[in-house]
């Protein structure tokens, strides 16, 4: 029981971190982006390259990685979603789609498709006790390090200015481009944000669990879910979904290993259908 | 170009042929043509019914494989285990997805991202059942997805994916012409209004989504004995529902004659890449995608519209 729920809570950390960026497009820009896992599995195959290929360390890998697909996030929002942006959610969710596909082809011609793993050599003990239950101290320095880059996010939209634009947008874009906030700008940083974490947060994944290029999908419902659970627009509530989705998928895979996708679904559907709004959502977000 | 399509006469005449050279194809087409005719019949069926709800109605369903899925297992549990006939499965396919979209109607409070994502969630939970659920022959590698005996010839598969397409259409046709379809119009305009007036919202849009849950069934059911082999991975899954949505997207979506242009000419480019560009397949059609979204949104029927 205490392993299921240590376990599920480091690993709802890295979910958390994929969600942030989800939930922020989906609050600011009102999209679903169908793309978002192309920035967590390309993030960890490009970490993977710079560490065991070119040899970076992994800090600086992580964060390069992570970089890369804030510039990738920037490019798809100018080049694609900003096009179709005034049309029917429907068409910016196949638009996604056909970005997913196209970014994991040409990354599959890089990395065909195979999975990959990094493995992180640190000094001190590998394995930590904590109570009846051992943990693997690599585990918790994920854990702790996601923690920080939630709290950064956090920081950034609430004590910069940049953060304050951000929040205006999310609250009511009519209102923001009357005060003055330059809209567009807005949305290319938020995309670009949105890369930036979750690219990151696969830089963490692949440190833990093997990763390829198909997996895409299964992280783009991964962050949805967490954001239907946490409520959309909001950070700290991604943070508390990321933690419960955590826990409530390491249980669902830990008692019942095949009906574990039909449970976590079967929960989704009953959350959107009583409260759309999220657990501790701050309201329903959307255009539509 | 515009002014001849606009030519009621020739329109007729033009249909007239066109049904003339699809129903005699078998007399002079190649086998290999012919069951690639078949994928498009089915594509154009599964396209037509999707756009009911996701089109005129304008509820994105992402579940619409389920169905499809639904009625293929229909099928082969009913000729394997019970030992029925074609007809009756294929009616059995239907009424087993229909039953499954009435349970899928509270879904429809939610409304597009929020429909499209509980309608995904449903799928996914209905695949993990049958792969995993021992009465659907799942659970074992070696003891998964049914076997189905031989139950006619291609002619037969031809002119019956051809005769279960021509009624798909024309029930849709007849729906669109019906109260039915213009309140879904309103709904799609704006639900709340429609409600307003009198139209009750709930009422029509189950209609919409049972009508167009029962089609993929009934093909599903039709699918399975010209398949010879059905498991979860050849009837279910993402690329399902996403090919009856890009279908219709491309072709031009809620209208008729979308999905027919859109499943003739995506089978069409779909052909050629598979023959000439083999490894690029899911980049090419990746791009086509994002072009036609980006550039025309409207679908290629646009091309033929008055503005």
């Amino acid at each position: 029981m205490e392993e299921i729920f240590l376990f599920g809570m480091l690993r709802g950390a890295i979910f958390a971190l994929a969600a942030f960026g989800f939930s922020l497009v989906l609050g600011v820009l009102g999209i679903v982006n169908f793309a978002h896992g192309v920035f967590v599995v390309i993030g960890a195959l490009v970490t993977w390259s710079l560490h065991t290929q070119f040899g970076f360390n992994i800090a600086l890998a992580s964060l390069t990685a992570a970089f890369s697909m804030g510039v990738l996030g920037v490019v798809i929002q100018k080049a694609f979603i900003m096009r179709v942006f005034k049309l029917h959610p429907l068409m910016m969710l196949v638009q996604t789609w056909g970005v997913a596909i196209v970014a994991t082809e040409l990354a599959n011609l890089i990395w065909s498709g195979s999975e990959r793993l990094v493995r992180v050599n640190f000094p001190g003990p590998a394995l930590i006790t904590l109570g009846p239950v051992f943990i693997p101290t690599w585990d918790v320095i994920v854990f702790l390090v996601s923690v920080v880059a939630a709290g950064l996010l956090i920081a950034l939209l609430q004590l910069t200015s940049l953060g304050r634009a951000i929040r205006a947008c999310r609250d009511s874009l009519d209102s923001a481009s009357l005060a003055g906030v330059n809209v567009d700008r807005v949305f290319m940083i938020t995309m670009g944000i949105c890369g930036i974490w979750s690219g990151f947060a696969g830089s963490l994944m692949v440190t833990l669990k093997p990763t390829a290029t198909y997996m895409h999908f299964q992280w783009t419902l991964d962050a949805f879910i967490v954001v239907v659970i946490g409520g959309m627009g909001s950070v700290a509530g991604a943070l508390l979904g990321g933690f419960l989705y955590g826990v409530l998928n390491f249980a669902a895979y830990f008692y019942s290993p095949n009906q574990a996708p039909a449970i976590i679904f079967a929960a989704l559907i009953l959350l959107l259908i009583v409260r759309p709004q999220g657990l501790f959502g701050l309201g329903q977000v959307g255009r539509k | 170009m515009i002014a001849i399509f606009d030519n009621s006469r020739f329109r007729m005449a033009l249909l007239a042929i066109a049904a003339i050279l699809a129903v005699s194809a078998p007399l002079y087409a190649s086998a290999y043509l012919e069951r690639v005719l078949i994928f498009v019949f089915f594509n154009i069926a599964l396209a037509t019914a999707w756009n009911v709800i996701g089109g005129v109605a304008g509820y994105p369903s992402f579940g619409h494989g389920a169905f499809f899925g639904l009625g293929a297992y229909t099928a082969a549990i009913l000729i394997v285990r019970v030992g029925v006939g074609l007809p009756l499965a294929i009616i059995g396919g239907g009424l087993v997805a229909g039953a499954f979209a009435l349970l899928f109607s509270p879904l429809l409070r939610q409304r597009g991202f929020y429909f499209a994502l509980s309608t995904l969630a449903a799928q996914f939970a209905i695949e993990t059942v049958i792969r995993t659920w021992s009465f659907t022959r799942g659970m074992k590698p070696s003891d998964q997805g049914w076997n189905l005996p031989e139950m006619g010839s291609l002619h037969y598969f031809y002119w019956l994916s051809l005769g279960l397409l021509s009624l798909c259409i024309l029930s849709v046709f007849l729906l669109l012409r019906s109260r039915v379809g213009i309140a879904l119009l309103a709904i799609h305009k704006d639900e709340v209004v429609a409600a307003s007036v009198g139209i009750p919202c709930t009422r029509y849009k189950t209609i919409a989504l049972t009508f167009s849950a029962v089609w993929p069934g009934i093909m599903g059911a039709a699918y399975a004995p010209f398949l010879v082999f059905i498991s979860t991975d050849n009837v279910f899954g993402i690329s399902i529902t996403l090919n009856m949505i890009l279908i219709t997207i491309f072709g031009g979506i809620g209208t008729l004659a979308g999905p027919i242009v859109g499943g003739l000419v995506l089978s069409l480019i779909d052909r050629i890449v598979w023959a000439n560009f083999l490894e690029y397949h899911a980049l090419i059609s990746g791009l086509i995608i994002i072009a036609v979204i980006s550039f025309r949104p409207a679908g290629l029927v646009s091309w033929f519209k008055k503005s």
